[in-house]
Parts: C-alpha cells; structure tokens; sequence
C-alpha cells in the first residue's frame, strides 16, 4: 500500500528569455518563497529539498549545493536529480517518493533552468556524442522536423496544422500571465514566422526560457491538514528507454515500442481509466513541438493513430473546448528546462484548485495527466486528482 | 524506520587511475553485467526481478549534458522506470531506499560511475563555486580544502604528521582491498615529502585521480530474505546541505555532518556511535577530512580528531576503525565515492572484507560528501541481517 | 533600470558578466567505437548486430539495450543506402568545435544503409536544394582520399545522390 502523496503548496516565477534582474540563486528563491506562502508554511516546515536543472547547460557543478542557502536546503536533508527534459519530471517523482517513504513529511521541490546564461544550441549540443554526431550541430529542431515530415507523409496531414495547434495554444498562453512567449498568435502568424529546419517554425519550437518553479508536497495526513484543499498525486509511470534508439536516429525505423504511449496506457490502465479523451479533464504535456501534438494526441489515445490532426483541424484542442490540450500554453510557449515538466505538473494542480486564472478550463477539473518528457523519449507521467478516492 | 529496505548484491570494479581501453559505456557495463550474474535478478519488472534503476553521475565530468544517456543500454533503461542523482552515490543509495519505502518499487539497482582521467578535475571543481564572486577568486575544491585543514590546523593544532597518520593508516589498509587503487605500505615522512599542492594539503594528502564503477541492488525485506542468505539491512539515513559561502560556514567544525548523522543514529536507535557502530567508511577527500569528520560523527571531542588518529582507534583492530577499505585517500572515484563507502560496509557485515576485515562487524556507517569542504553530507547506516 | 518581482531595482549596466568555461575531455573509445572509427579510416562502414533480436546497431556499442545481452556479429553495411528522412540547416548554429558559428546552409540525413533495413545513420547529404530532396532518395557515402582519413565521421565527407537503375 502506498502512501498518498498531495501537492500543498504552489510557487513560480514568470518566465522569459531573459532574466538579467536576477541571478539563479534569486530567481529560484522567488518561487521557493511562493510556494512556501502559498501553503502557509515557513522554511522550517520542510523536512527535506529535492532540487534540479540541467546543469551543464550553465555550467554551474553541484548547483544544489552552490545554491543551498536560496534554495531554503540550509542545514536540511535532500538531493539533487537530473534527467535532461525531463527532470522536473523526475524531481516531482523524487519528491512523491521522499514524502511517502514515512521519513519526510514535507518535501519542498524545485525545478528550475537560467538559460539567458549561455549560447542554447551550442549548449544543448553537448547532449551528443561527441565523436558520432555533436559535429552535426543540429540542436533540437533537426529531430523534430524529421517526426514533421514522417507524420505528413504517413497520415496526409497538412502543414498548416502544426500551425493551428500553436494557434490554439497560445489562447491559454494569452491568458497565462506566468509563460514566457504569451502572445495571442493566429494561425497564419505562425505560418509566416521563419523557417528553422523546414517544416518547423520558430513558433512551432519550444522556446529558450529562464524559469523556476516549486511545489510543496506533503504525505497524507499532512495534506489533510492543509490550508488549501490539496491537490493528489494519484499515480505517477516513469518509463525510459535505452538511448541507442536515439544514436541510431531520433526516427526510428524499425516498429519499436513507444515511451510514452506505454507510460500513458500503464497510467490509464491503472487507474481504470478506459476513455481518457472523456475521462481526463485537462491535460498539460512535455510537447516540444507543435509537430508533436499529433503524436502526443494519439500515444495518449486521445485520438486513433493518424486522426489526432483532425481533433485540431476541428480546434477542439483549445482551453475552453472538450480537449483542454495545454491551457497554459504548455512547453511550446515556455520551456526553462529543468522546471518545464515540473510546470506541467504545476498548471495541472492549479486547474485542480480552479486557481489557473485566465486559462481555467471552464468546467471541473477532477482528473488532470500532466507530464514531462525528454532524454531519449524518456517519460515520467503523473494523474493528478482533486478528489482522494 | 518502520518498513525495512535490505541490499541483495554489491560490485566493485578495479579502481585504476585511468582506464583509458574503456568507453563509458564498457565502465559502466561491467559492475551491471557482474551484479546480475551474482544475484541471478534480471531486469524484469513483473516482481521477480529489477524494477527501476538509479545511476549516479555528473555531467561535468562526462562533458555530456544528460549523461545518464551513456548508460540507458546498459543498465536496462528500455522502458522501464529510471532516474539519475546528480552527485554522490550514497544519495543514489539514500534515494533508493526511499523509492522502495514508499512501496513504488521492491527492488532498484544503483548504478555509480567516473572517469576522472578524461577532464582537468579541479577545473571541473572550480565550477562548483558560483561564477561572480568566489569562481573568480579561483577556488576550486582542493584550495577550498586547503583552507579548511589550515583552518582546522589553527583553530585546534591539529600537525601535519597527525593527518599524515591517516594517509599511511589508509594506503596500508588498502594493502588488504583487492579493488584499492593505491595500496603503499608508507610512512609518515613520505607523505611529508610528497610534493606541496595547496598549503598545508600535500599530494599524498589528497585523493588520487580515479576511474571506476560500482553497482548496488536494494529490496524490500522480505525479498532480500528470499534472495541473499547474508542479508545487511539500511537501519538509518541522514542527509544535510550547510551554506554554500565557505565564509558562512565553520570551517573546523563539519555542522551538516552532524546533522545528517543525528537523523541516521536516531532511525537506527544508536546513542553512543563510538560503541555501537563497528567499522566507519568515510569519503575523506583529503586527510585532514577523516580527522574532522571523525569529530563530526561524534567519535570524539571537537579538536580530538589528530589524537584519535593517533591512538590507533582508527586501525583496523582499534576502537572505532575508519576505512579499514582504504578510503579515497587510496582512489576511488568521485560519485563512486559514497556508493563505494556502503559497499565496503557491506562486505565487512557480512565478513566477506578479506584482509580489511573488522571481526565481528556488526553496525556499520558509510559516508558520502559533496560541494567544497564537506558542505553536503549522506549518511547511511547499515546492520547485519543474520 | 529595471524593476524585480521583489520590488527592487536593477541597474542594466550590471546585468550579465561573461564567465567563460572551457573543459577540455578527452574521450575514451573502447573497443566499439574503435573497431567503427578504424573501418573509416579503411573506407568501410563497420557496425554490429544483437545476437538475441538481430537488431543492428550504429554507431557500435557493447549491449543491445532491448535484450541486455552483449552484441557480437561485426558487419559491413552500405556504402549505399536510401534517404529515411532529411532536413536542412538554414538557421546558423553555434558550433562548440570551431567554436564559432557554423556555416548554413546544409542538409542533415537519417539513412538506412544497404545491409542494415532496421538502423539509420546520421550524417550529411551533398544535396541542399529541397526541392530535389526526397525520402526514399538513393545515396552513398563518400569517403575522403585515403591518406586524408582521420579515423573520425568526417571520413565520409556526405552522401551523394545516385541514379539507380529501377
């Protein structure tokens, strides 16, 4: 029997492509304090700090330790995580886990990423193998493009569509004061913005943010004590896989297993979860793309493999229609790395509270997925709920 | 601790100064590949086998941003449950543990890994100080070190041939350890000798470069019961981060180790470490740490760490035997290092520590350290199960 | 100046300090990698396969990720092989190696090479007008002049598209 973890408390920064008014360490502090007000807790309520970021990115080594003292971690136990995309995935894990083991009452997670710190592709390219392929100097975009065109030749799914969906996005994303790029953007817009690998856009990539983000979690018998109503963690499915999938092509040829699709049907399996495009009220995803909404869709069997371009063509994604798809304006409109799969998390529980501002999903959110995803197609997946049974 | 978490298996690989024949992926492969001949598991997640896996590593020292990706493969990441701490293996083992109390996992493999030899460590250390002040003053963690044992030096008069004691104590031991990088059978003028680095730290007087791995398998009690006859049982952990400013922090007086080592004799129920735990095994990164953290374990009084030594309380055969494996004085790796510590406590639970061997050993404590001076401590607490 | 979320001020000419980090690695090959690079430098495309699911494996390394058993069979693939997917660089991008930014624009390929239906490699093609790009294209590699191999991946200089007879 596991014990029941909550989320109690809430914290983030505002989001944007610089931040130069503060350094790291501030800018995490910022959304530490929030989240601990938030729960109407002090720092001495914490019994332990689970912290994380991509630290190559920016070149600071042990940063949970170089940055104790804002973290709120002085003279308190914790760790530090880091899975590439998907840490913030990894650290609401890590912290689901600490508060459940019986030791930690608890836990405060952070999840954070200053990229304004140095050059983003150069950096993220170090995330290759340095003899196979960092040569090629490709950044993310090249993978994504390469899934663009795979889908448009396998499904007949027009190009404009990638479009649409960040159309659709940035409706939430107008609404979110928080996200980094929180412009209204109509279809045509994002067609006409640049090509980066054709047929990717620069609105069709997740942009380079700087961002932190907190979350207080709390066992059970603590969350029920909690100012605000909580919100459960009811289940969470950390799937990887191995990374030659990715050395031998970010495509893969053969018919291989997917991730994601697996930790989405463990996830819905579980927790009797037979028709998640009813079942879930709101869903916040680690999409890195707009070309991977369609995807995204269809491994979480939103929709069948191939038609998730139409569940756009007919705008049914949008905040406020019958798939909440991203309301916040999910990774596309906002991703400091290490925070953003936290983030998700993050936006789910708050639409859970009904305390998403403008973008609340206009009806009760009961059941939120949210999730993080990075790596070589590593997931970590989480069912939010506001109700315990 | 109410449910218990046990250790199935351990591994070590040699630890040699470079292992240059040997891609990351192979570093990584062999203490997997050997551990699951030991204990038979696979890596399957129906509860017969290895449910999720846990490496520690750190980017800096790869020069791979996510460089878990260099072991995915190998530690049966495809599709299944895996994270990465980044730092310390004991965290990894801490972490662990933690996974399994919370009953989201039965049994987790832990996977520690560095190449020292590929990148200029104190470069890599250097960037452990944050960039606008103490980075440019050019710290890194073995000047930062070297303020600490001058520190420790003049608050208490702590000698050079005191903490020279622990290096000929240390690389004698590791005479006994099979996988010991660095075993000499030194003296005391040799270490006085060896080339001065950062005053007072002389070379013999810290860790050596190192290459290695080393794997752990954890599981719940009562498949560690079904799965190893010489069960050894995590009775108590603890862990603590102090400032990050040196200047906020006493220098001599290790705080966070403390801490952390109150949370973990108070889970085990230990109220006299100095009785009631048999063998130490400490990540000294340099020789005045094994005296300092001696004192912060409460092993002895503040200042006492010098005369500890030498009494020979620390040997093998004394009172409170510290590193009877050799520590890292005589090389292992960094994130290895902490890990490496509970396996060597490990095997002296079970008796199976060959020359190094503790008689009788029946509580153990295994250490683990990051960020400059000590700032973060993890300890882990482990008993014999039979 | 700007204005913090905290209320206090900043003074823009204190905003970012540029800190270089510059670590250099060098990587150790292992015996994969070795046998792979040392078949450039012969002008050979060298890669092993999964005893277990016969899956091939490019670049080389020791352990079949899917059935975890160690990877044995050596063979040589290509030099043809057919385009999987492409895209071209056209946004210049930094490039840690030079360091500097790299010159666009060029064009990036997956491509199953003949002999190994299941794997792609990742390299260039000489072709960077899209129009004339299409998946399912037919290319080779071409090798640099013998004396000129490094034993690096820039032994294969790019792809080149070739006619076939149907």
């Amino acid at each position: 029997m596991k014990e029941r973890v909550a989320i109690i408390g809430i914290g983030q920064t505002k989001q944007s492509y610089l931040k130069p008014e503060v350094n790291a360490e501030e800018m995490v502090n910022e959304a530490v304090r929030k989240a601990i007000e938030d729960a109407r807790l002090s720092m001495k309520d914490i019994d332990a700090v689970v912290s994380g970021n991509i630290e190559f990115l920016e070149g600071h080594y042990q940063a949970d330790c170089q940055f104790a003292d804002g973290f709120g971690a002085w003279m308190k136990p914790g760790l530090a995580i880091q899975t590439g995309g998907c840490t913030g995935g990894s650290l609401v894990v890590a912290g689901t886990m600490l508060a459940a083991s019986g030791l930690f009452n608890k836990v405060l997670v952070i999840g954070w990423q200053k990229m304004d710190a140095t050059p983003f592709t150069g950096a993220i390219n170090t995330t290759r193998e340095p003899i196979y392929d960092r040569h090629l100097n490709v950044g993310a975009a090249a993978f994504l493009a390469a899934r663009g065109i795979r889908y448009m030749e396998e499904t007949g799914c027009p190009e404009e569509i990638a479009s649409l969906s960040r159309a659709l996005v940035s409706e939430g994303a107008s609404r979110n004061p928080y996200t980094h790029i929180n412009r209204r953007l109509t279809a045509e817009e994002v067609m006409k913005s640049r090509v980066i690998v054709w047929p990717v856009r620069f609105y069709h990539l997740a942009p380079t943010s700087c961002g932190a983000a907190a979350l207080v979690l709390a066992n059970e018998s603590e969350a029920k004590k909690a100012v605000k109503k909580p919100v459960w963690i009811k289940d969470l499915v950390v799937v990887h896989r191995e990374t030659s999938v990715y050395r031998g092509g970010a495509v893969e040829v053969s018919s291989s297993p997917d991730a994601v699709e697996k930790a989405a049907t463990t996830l819905f399996k579980r927790n009797g979860i037979v028709n998640p495009r009813k079942e879930i009220d709101v869903w916040e995803t680690y999409s890195p793309s707009s070309w991977y909404d369609m995807f995204d869709m269809e491994r979480r069997h939103i929709a069948e493999k191939g038609q998730a371009w139409r569940l756009i063509e007919k705008e049914l994604t949008r905040f406020d229609r019958e798939i909440p798809w991203n309301p916040s304006g999910g990774v596309v409109c906002s991703n400091p790395i290490g925070a953003s799969g936290m983030l998700r998390v993050l936006q789910a529980a708050l639409q859970i509270r009904g305390e998403a501002g403008g973008h609340q999903v206009p009806k009760e959110v009961r059941l939120a997925q949210a999730d993080a995803y990075g790596g070589t197609h590593w997931s970590e997946f989480f069912l939010l709920s506001k109700y315990l049974s | 601790m109410g449910k218990r978490v046990g250790i199935v298996a351990v591994y070590q690989t040699k630890y040699e100064e470079s292992k240059p024949y040997l891609h990351i992926h192979d570093l990584a492969y062999e203490p997997i590949k050997e551990i699951l001949k030991i204990s038979g598991l696979k890596f399957v997640g129906d509860g017969t086998g290895i449910d999720a896996a846990i490496g520690a590593s750190q980017d800096h020292w790869d020069g791979y941003a996510i460089s878990s990706k260099l072991y995915q493969d190998q530690i049966g990441g495809h599709l299944r449950p895996e994270s990465r701490v980044r730092g310390d293996g004991a965290v990894a083992v801490f972490y662990a543990a933690m996974s399994i109390l919370s009953g989201h996992y039965d049994t987790i493999i832990v996977l520690a890994l560095a190449k020292e030899s590929q990148v200029d460590g104190r470069l890599v250390e250097s960037f452990g100080f944050e960039p606008n002040y103490t980075r440019m003053l050019g710290l890194d963690f073995l000047s930062a070190a070297a303020l600490q044992a001058q520190n420790y030096i003049d608050k208490y008069g702590i000698s050079p041939e005191q903490a020279a004691l622990v290096v000929v104590k240390n690389r004698r031991n590791a005479r006994f350890n099979p996988v010991a990088q660095a075993p000499a059978d030194i003296e005391v003028q040799d270490v006085l000798n060896s080339p001065m680095l950062s005053s007072p730290l002389r070379e013999l007087d810290t860790k050596p470069t190192s290459e290695g791995a080393c794997t752990l398998i954890l599981s719940t009690e009562e498949k560690v019961k079904k799965w190893t006859s010489k069960p050894v049982w995590i009775e108590g952990v603890g862990s603590c981060y102090d400032s990050s400013f040196l200047g906020d922090r006493e220098l001599a007086e290790p705080r966070s180790l403390t801490s952390a080592a109150l949370q973990a004799y108070r889970m085990a129920g230990i109220s006299d470490p100095k009785k009631e735990i048999d063998v130490f095994e400490l990540s000294e990164y340099t020789s005045y740490q094994e005296l300092l953290w001696a004192e912060g374990l409460g092993l002895c009084e503040k200042g006492d760490g010098g005369k500890l030594v030498q009494s020979g309380a620390t040997e093998i055969g004394g009172e409170v035997p510290i590193n009877p494996s050799g520590g890292l004085l005589s090389g292992v790796p960094v994130n290895v290092a902490g890990a490496d510590r509970v396996i060597e406590a490990v095997l002296q639970l079970r008796g199976e520590a060959q020359g190094c061997q503790v008689e009788g050993a029946k509580v153990a404590l295994a250490h683990g350290t990051m960020g400059p001076c000590g700032q973060f401590h993890q300890i882990i607490v482990l008993r014999r199960g039979y | 100046m700007i204005e913090r979320a905290d209320g206090l001020r900043v003074d823009d000419s204190y905003y970012y300090i540029t800190i270089p980090l510059h670590l250099e690695y060098k990587w150790a090959q292992g015996h994969y990698f070795e046998t792979f690079l040392k078949g450039l430098k012969q002008g050979k495309i060298l890669i092993n396969q999964c005893p277990s699911c016969g899956r091939h494996q490019i670049p080389p390394i020791n352990v079949c990720g899917r059935c975890h058993v160690e990877m044995g069979e050596w063979k040589e693939v290509g030099p043809r092989g057919t385009v999987f997917a492409f895209n071209i660089v056209v946004d210049p991008v930094y490039d840690s190696g030079i360091p500097g930014m790299r010159e666009v624009p060029y064009t990036v390929a997956h491509i199953i090479l003949d002999g190994a239906p299941d794997v792609t490699i990742y390299h260039e093609l000489e072709e960077q007008d899209l129009s004339k790009l299409k998946v399912g294209m037919r290319v080779e590699a071409v090798f640099k002049p013998e004396k000129e191999r490094e034993g690096l991946l820039s032994d294969i200089i790019y792809f080149r598209t070739v006619t076939e007879p149907e």
